[in-house]
């Protein structure tokens, strides 16, 4: 009953608060996400390349292979921190009349009062996901250090809407209020990374503290095939007592595609057509690196820290900048030269700019393992293994939040070849969550389920997240 | 081993939670509906006078100080220029000379001489020494060919007969006959005591005169020998004894020949043509025209005719001549002078009226090299005819000379006004009509002319007589013909005269003095309207389609519509109440709604007038406030209408008097309208 107890607990938690992403961009490593995204000390092999380089010389594999067989490696998440499946439905779903055709819900003012009461909590709506196309882990030796590879493709999008712009699309242009689109987020990219990892064992430098310990370090080159964001949206909408409206705007917004999408813009005269292959030419490139550092204390007690994803990408291939500014007092729309004002000061320009700079989702992962079963003195059923993480976030590009992390997870292997995982994680995007995964290690072949948002298996349309992480690797 | 089926349990239940998961997307996404208070600005405007007169320069703001800023419609259009042009001309001349060749002139004719031999007279050798024997015969003999002529009729002249006695012995010659040996008519015939008595080797000489007789070229001598002979002395007959007889016409006057001429004598005729015309000329320089020439030869020789007008002058200052050649027998030769543009008519002397043009025609023949037949009264006639003579410059007594004024318009543009503006009367005060006129002519001119004044329904006429001074440049004030009488005239009828027109005719020179006058003289200058904005105005009405703001709705939008609040704010300082109200009307023009509807306070909005003074001066503006519901039927009817007719009524203050008022650039009325519409989202 106490489980129950704190089942209900959790989920009144996650219902009344957020799904659980990971705190900065998912990995596919469903062990970790299982275990609450403790990725600077749970990631191992392969899965360590992208979330701790060091671990890979901890690695008791000699050889990691993963790629699209037999399960592809593939994390995706998609959710909002104010609206949750049923809130979604409610407004979104329709209504049926009596005849049965589906039709738009009408809101009345009771309605469009509880919608805009959702945006206190929040007012994001986030997707992102990242597939592993192929990863390679070859673990020679101390001597000789481990060396890692794998391909990438990370999507991310993001979409922050003010609550003065829904208030303004459900009740209008009030007389004397002003609205305000400050916050306003529209954020999308799509990146391939192609990274390169390599780890050694320092244990000599610090062997007086720890029985072992690791650094590594990866190399990250990324396409960038296309990104898009809001720079700035100082929007502001105030109607006076004769109903005159005063509008002040200053919105800019970047934009890069890949040539290969030949995107139609409307400052172009001529029309392109697409032509998208397999490596499509990139619209900007960056270099990143991954730091990372391992350490075990003893049999029971490890540490990670690690630093992702320090660097960025230069867009500079046909990127685009619109731009609006202006100040306007809107008093007569029937004086076609303040209109043409209005337009202006409304109306986005665009035009092909010289290039932008956007940030990888730079996050430093700190990390500790307890082995439980050998700490406790006594019997203990199976093995288990305590995971204590932090991730925090240093930039708020898309893929990441500057909201720390905190998690609690861990990993029960009541038999050798069915880990069973969970955790819970305050904070990040998502506030709180209860993470839940397994695994099964077949030997030569390991396959890994997880989920950062179990919750949405108990309280279904009342969950704001959807999260799944599965994948599989070779083991040699 | 329960340990394993438990934790497979748990796996598979985890699983199948998180594999299927319990959330149910909706089936289609599909936006909510919902009402939304959009409130919004129409119209903040300022209206002055002065903005609607921005882009029409008819409208000018009076700078007189007590006037300053009334409103005047003034409208300047040029008078089309009115020159004599082709009016200034001399009226067309003709005029024929014929004359006859006369007397006839061959070449001077030499003897003709026929032979009679020794053996015709006697039998006596020649060359020998004989008795020469009285004898008495007869003798016939040919003469030689005449060249001159092949045959000739002579009027008159003189036969000179010449008989040389080439014999030993004294003869005699008597009745003496010249024949034509064709027909053997007499040609001459010697009365019997004309007796040629001639001495050896001697001769004789008779004339005997010719009146009407036909020669021919081929003549015979007859007549009687007779010679007592040698008186039986034996004399020397010497080689070529025999008579020689010679003959030729002298003196003669020949009515007809046929020969091969020489060149006859010339003919000339000097003459002169009278100016058919009232105008009497110093000098005329042509424009246009042109002179024709036909002349007929009637002779069967090829003729060389000189022509000459002495006052006729070309370009170059030289008196006009020319010559011919016609052939023989050629009628109806024509011969021109295409254009005259240039030439000139000057009198002999300074200051002396040419009322007639001298000329002179010679003519003058070819010899021929065959035989022709001519005869005194063979004749040649010229015919020259001045045609088309227009002047482009003319100095002297210039008859009165009548000229079309060319139609000039003075167009109102009153814009929509003439279609859709109506009212009971109005009253103008002042409105000025004047003509600016410059002569460029040297003479007086009188302008028998009429302004048409033009509206929808109304035609008048006000004549106006004008004596221009010659280089008049004056202003004439069509007040002192009654042009204000005359446009109240419309107005007081409920119309507005929308175009005048000047036109009529006139006449240069009409005291008929000495003077000159070119085709580029002309009269010309312009009109000047001007319409004070001093006006009462009663019972006005104005009609008139609106044209409608693209809003860019669909259907959908128009239907999500379910009222619109529109609050009409007026501030007026222009002197006149108006009363506004509106119908939107479908594609066919039927009613769909009148504007304001029905269950508004009033089914009009009103814009009072501001208050005035007596001088029709703006005191105050007047404040009004109302507003106009449209529920959902109405407002959708509004906003989709295709066509909204706008109808105004005004009046200008006080109501009900047509007491005149000021409009002036200043004058202003201030529109705000703003509203609130309610709108369903989604709808």
């Amino acid at each position: 009953m106490l489980i129950y107890r704190i089942i209900k607990i959790l989920l009144l938690a996650t219902i009344s608060l957020h799904a659980q992403n990971g705190g900065s961009l998912s990995y596919p490593d469903a062990r970790s996400v299982a275990m609450g995204s403790q990725f600077a000390v749970t990631s191992s092999g392969v899965y360590s390349i992208t979330s701790n380089p060091a671990n890979l010389a901890l690695s008791k594999n000699q050889i990691e292979i993963s790629t699209v067989l037999p399960i592809p490696n593939f994390s995706g998440s998609t959710g909002s921190d104010f609206l949750n499946v049923a809130d979604f439905n409610y407004y979104f779903g329709g209504t049926r009349d009596e005849y049965g055709q589906l039709l738009g819900r009408y809101l009345n003012t009771d309605d469009k009062n509880s919608l805009l009461s959702l945006l206190n909590s929040g007012n994001e709506i986030r997707t992102s996901g990242m597939i592993n196309l192929i990863s390679i882990s070859v673990n020679p030796g101390k001597e000789i250090g481990s060396i890692g590879f794998s391909v990438n493709d990370v999507f991310g999008q993001k979409m922050g809407i003010p609550k003065n712009f829904i208030e303004l699309a459900l009740f209008g242009n009030e007389i004397g209020k002003e609205y305000n689109f400050d916050g306003l987020a529209l954020s999308s990219s799509y990146l391939r990374e192609y990274d390169l990892s390599y780890a050694r064992d320092f244990s000599k430098l610090l062997r007086k503290v720890f029985n072992k310990f690791t650094v590594g370090m990866t190399l990250k080159y990324i396409h960038g095939y296309a990104y898009s964001e809001v720079e700035s949206a100082n929007t502001t909408i105030y109607t006076n007592e004769d109903h005159s409206i005063q509008i002040s705007n200053d919105m800019k917004a970047n934009f890069a595609f890949s040539p290969d999408i030949a995107i139609n813009w409307n400052f172009i005269n001529t029309r392109r057509n697409s032509n998208i292959g397999v490596f499509p030419s990139p619209a900007g490139k960056g270099w990143g690196i991954n730091l990372g550092f391992a350490a075990e204390l003893n049999k029971v007690w490890t540490f990670g820290l690690s630093i992702t994803d320090i660097g960025n990408i230069y867009w500079n291939n046909e990127t685009v900048t619109y731009a609006a500014n202006g100040n306007v007092l809107i008093t007569d729309i029937t004086d076609s030269e303040l209109l043409d004002l209005i337009t202006n000061a409304i109306e986005p320009t665009g035009a092909y700019s010289s290039g932008f700079i956007s940030n990888l989702p730079t996050t430093l992962r700190l990390g500790a393992t307890l082995q439980l079963d050998k700490f406790i003195k006594g019997s203990f059923p199976g093995e288990m293994l305590l995971a204590f993480g932090y991730n925090q976030g240093l930039n708020n590009s898309v893929n990441n939040t500057s909201f720390p992390l905190f998690s609690l997870g861990f990993e029960w292997k009541p038999i050798e070849v069915i880990p069973i995982r969970s955790g819970i994680t305050i904070g990040g995007v998502d506030g709180i969550g209860w993470s839940f995964g397994f695994g099964i290690d077949a030997g030569l072949v390991e396959f890994n389920l997880a989920t950062s948002n179990m919750s949405t298996a108990f309280i279904g349309n009342d969950s704001k997240l959807v999260h799944m992480v599965v994948g599989s690797k070779w083991k040699f | 081993m329960l340990k394993s089926k438990y934790l497979l349990n748990v796996i598979f239940t985890s699983l199948l939670l998180i594999t299927t998961s319990c959330i149910e997307p909706p089936e289609q996404f599909i936006a909510p509906r919902y009402d939304v208070d959009l409130n919004f600005p129409v119209i903040d405007s300022l209206i002055t006078i002065n903005d609607f007169i921005k882009n029409d320069s008819n409208l000018v703001i009076s700078s007189d100080p007590e006037k300053l800023g009334l409103l005047y419609y003034v409208k300047t259009d040029k008078i089309e220029s009115f020159q004599l042009g082709d009016n200034l001309k001399i009226g067309s001349m003709e005029t024929s000379t014929s004359m006859t060749l006369g007397s006839i002139r061959i070449e001077d004719s030499p003897f003709v001489i026929a032979n009679v031999s020794i053996s015709d007279i006697a039998p006596i050798s020649e060359g020998s020494d004989a008795i020469f024997p009285p004898i008495s015969t007869p003798i016939n003999a040919n003469f030689e060919e005449i060249d001159d002529f092949a045959s000739a009729d002579f009027e008159s002249g003189n036969l000179e007969l010449t008989v040389n006695n080439n014999l030993p012995v004294p003869i005699e010659f008597s009745n003496i006959i010249i024949r034509n040996i064709g027909d053997n008519s007499i040609v001459a015939q010697f009365p019997p005591s004309t007796r040629f008595v001639i001495q050896p080797f001697d001769s004789s000489q008779v004339i005997l005169p010719i009146n009407d007789e036909h020669v021919t070229s081929q003549l015979k001598v007859e007549g009687d020998f007779t010679t007592e002979g040698s008186n039986g002395e034996i004399v020397h007959i010497p080689t070529g004894a025999g008579l020689t007889v010679s003959l030729r016409f002298t003196d003669f006057i020949l009515d007809r020949v046929t020969a091969i001429l020489p060149e006859q004598e010339e003919i000339q005729i000097d003459s002169s043509q009278v100016i058919n015309d009232s105008t009497k000329v110093e000098r005329a320089i042509f424009e246009d025209g042109r002179i024709l020439f036909t002349v007929n030869n009637y002779i069967d020789l090829d003729i060389n005719v000189w022509f000459q007008i002495d006052n006729l002058k070309r370009e170059d200052g030289s008196v006009y001549n020319d010559t011919f050649v016609i052939q023989r027998n050629s009628t109806y030769q024509i011969f021109q002078i295409e254009s005259l543009k240039g030439w000139q008519l000057e009198s002999d002397n300074p200051g002396e009226l040419l009322d007639e043009l001298k000329y002179s025609i010679k003519v003058s023949s070819y010899a021929t090299e065959d035989e022709r037949t001519i005869t005194q009264r063979d004749s040649i006639s010229v015919q020259f005819n001045f045609e088309d003579a227009v002047v482009s410059y003319v100095r002297g007594l210039i008859k009165p000379t009548p000229f079309e004024i060319t139609e000039s318009e003075l167009s109102i543009d009153l814009g929509d006004l003439e279609n859709n503006f109506s009212f009971d009367s109005i009253y103008i005060n002042e409105p000025s009509f004047k003509l600016a006129i410059n002569s460029s002519i040297n003479l007086d001119v009188i302008l028998n002319g009429k302004i048409t004044g033009i509206s929808d329904n109304i035609s008048k006429e006000l004549p106006i007589l004008m004596e221009l001074p010659s280089l008049v440049n004056a202003e004439f004030d069509l007040a002192d013909y009654g042009i204000v009488e005359f446009i109240n005239s419309f107005t007081t009828a409920g119309a507005i005269p929308t175009k005048f027109i000047f036109s009529g005719s006139g006449i240069v020179n009409p005291n008929y003095v000495v003077g000159s006058v070119s085709n580029t003289d002309s009269v010309f200058g312009s009109s000047h309207f001007e319409l004070p904005f001093d006006i009462g105005i009663a019972g006005g009405s104005f009609i008139d389609s609106l044209e409608i703001l693209d809003l860019n709705l669909t259907e959908e939008d128009i239907e999500s519509i379910n009222s619109i609040l529109l609050t009409v704010e007026t501030d007026n300082k222009i002197p006149i109440n108006l009363i506004m109200c509106g119908e939107a009307l479908d594609m066919d023009g039927n009613l769909l709604t009148k504007i304001p509807p029905d269950y508004n306070l009033s089914e009009y909005l009103v814009i009072d007038p501001p208050q005035v003074d007596n001088n029709g001066d703006v005191l105050s503006s007047q404040l009004t406030t109302q507003q106009i519901e449209l529920r959902a039927s109405e407002a959708r009817q509004f906003i989709s209408s295709p066509n909204i007719v706008l109808s105004l009524m005004f009046d200008t203050p006080p109501l009900n008097s047509i007491d005149n008022v000021k409009f002036k650039s200043t004058d202003n009325v201030y529109f705000k309208i703003y509203g609130t519409i309610n709108y369903r989202v989604n709808n």
